[in-house]
């Protein structure tokens, strides 16, 4: 009996040791086939990516009649080529990846059960910039699983089309918002001058993280259609931190329209945190009709006020024709 | 021959950059690090140097410090390729020496481009020393 079950035991450890020694020696002779196979076909990519047109389409043609078996290893390679390069040998590798259906399988992916394989999809649409796939990147600005909403955001923002302006900040509209705020700020600014009226059109929505990513965005954008509506922002908004940020853009603009709301937004009246953005965003704007408010605040009783006042006055430079010293005083602490 | 020195971690970006440079007829040493590319520089003096801003080790703008600081490397003509496109640091780049800024995902014709005309006014700079 004992050795019946010595035996049997014997058997199944030689059977696991022999497996695991097979599966070792299988995944080796993988990995060597795709060390050689991309050594072999990598002259190619790089004609294909950085070779002069003729090189490029000669190389394009010969990688897009490679056999499934060599593609299957160059794919991850080539996709990787995405983020690497731009201007013409990037759209080398989106039209590879068109010929080779590799953008029509993600389209079909971006509604896998899988939701890495959704993400995957949707980052290799938005890295692709195919616009064919902005419907469906769209639609998973509604998917169950925050990572592949977050990253379908992320795409749309490469894709740059305007039209996912209005969904993206529909996606920041609930409570909590599906997309972080901070990804759906970078998409809107990839997407530029073009989101313009749908930003405009959202900076006094109800939902205070809208209106907030709304004024961080134009003013990144520089828009300046917006002063007025960011002017309103800045003396009417019920949030402090929607005010500041209105200050902040309203500065980063750079209209001096701008000048008297944010010279109002500098008066005691207002809260400490919107004096200081207001002070800030004055010595941004550059304006030198400023330059009395800033002086002014320089004896201002909030240290924060007066320091801000400094530096705006320091990055302000001496107002033309006046060589005295005394006109580009050192911010508070420095004193 | 004009030699470049190509210093980039990612393997892919430097095979690149080789690629066309040699293709455009310029000699080319890839290394992989900033401490490969002071090596580099040391002994096989290059005409000009393309280092990638983060490197193991030595970061780019490291390197480009330590080469503006030696006598035979202080006016080698330095693109710095980077995937840091933030204002500061491109700032930064400058403020080590370098000539140029190259960001990644980067044009390899751009690149190719910003070679030879930095290449150019090198000559012309040299001519006139």
């Amino acid at each position: 009996m004992i050795l019946a079950v010595f035996a049997v035991t014997s058997l199944v450890v030689l059977l696991v040791v022999a497996g695991v020694v097979v599966r070792r020696v299988t995944r080796r002779a993988q990995e060597s086939r795709v060390r050689r196979l991309s050594a072999e076909h990598r002259p190619l990519l790089l004609a294909l990516v950085a070779g002069d047109p003729e090189d490029a389409r000669d190389a394009a043609a010969a990688v897009a009649g490679l056999d499934r078996a060599s593609w299957r290893v160059l794919e991850p390679v080539v996709i990787a080529l995405l983020g690497k390069v731009r201007g013409e040998g990037r759209e080398e590798v989106v039209r590879l990846l068109g010929a080779r259906g590799v953008l029509a399988r993600a389209r079909a992916d971006l509604r896998g059960r899988s939701a890495v394989r959704r993400a995957a999809a949707a980052d290799l649409l938005g890295r692709a910039d195919a616009a064919g796939g902005a419907r469906g990147l769209v639609r998973l600005l509604d998917d169950r699983d925050a990572d592949v909403r977050q990253v379908a955001a992320r795409a749309l923002g490469r894709i740059a089309a305007p039209a996912a302006a209005p969904v993206l900040l529909r996606s920041l509209a609930t409570e909590p918002p599906r997309v972080p705020p901070a990804t759906v700020a970078q998409s809107l600014l990839r997407i530029g001058p073009a989101g313009v009226p749908d930003l405009l059109a959202a900076v006094d929505h109800p939902v205070a993280v809208v209106r907030s990513t709304v004024v961080v965005v134009l003013g990144r954008l520089g828009a300046t259609a917006a002063v007025p509506a960011l002017c309103a922002r800045l003396r009417e908004d019920a949030l402090t931190d929607v005010r500041c940020r209105a200050a902040a853009a309203l500065g980063a603009v750079g209209l001096p329209a701008a000048v008297p709301d944010l010279v109002a937004a500098t008066s005691t009246a207002s809260p400490s945190a919107l004096r200081i953005a207001a002070a800030r965003a004055l010595g941004d704007l550059g304006a030198s009709s400023t330059l009395p408010v800033l002086h002014a605040l320089l004896d201002d009783d909030d240290v924060r006020v007066a320091n801000e006042a400094g530096t705006a006055l320091l990055s302000l430079g001496p107002p033309p024709g006046d060589v005295a010293p005394r006109s580009t005083p050192a911010p508070v602490g420095a004193r | 021959m004009t030699t470049i020195l190509v210093a980039d971690d990612d393997a892919d970006i430097r095979d690149l950059v080789a690629f066309k440079l040699r293709q455009a007829g310029y000699e080319v040493v890839k290394v992989e690090d900033g401490v490969q590319a002071l090596d580099a520089v040391r002994t096989g003096a290059p005409d000009l140097a393309v280092l990638d801003l983060m490197m193991p080790g030595l970061s780019g703008l490291d390197v480009c410090a330590q080469l503006r600081r030696e006598e035979t490397s202080a006016h080698l003509p330095v693109i710095m390729l980077t995937a840091r496109v933030q204002e500061a640091d491109v700032a930064a780049g400058f403020r080590t020496g370098a000539d140029d800024y190259v960001t990644k995902p980067f044009s390899p014709r751009e690149l190719l481009s910003r070679v030879q005309a930095l290449l150019a006014r090198a000559g012309t700079a040299t001519a006139a020393r």
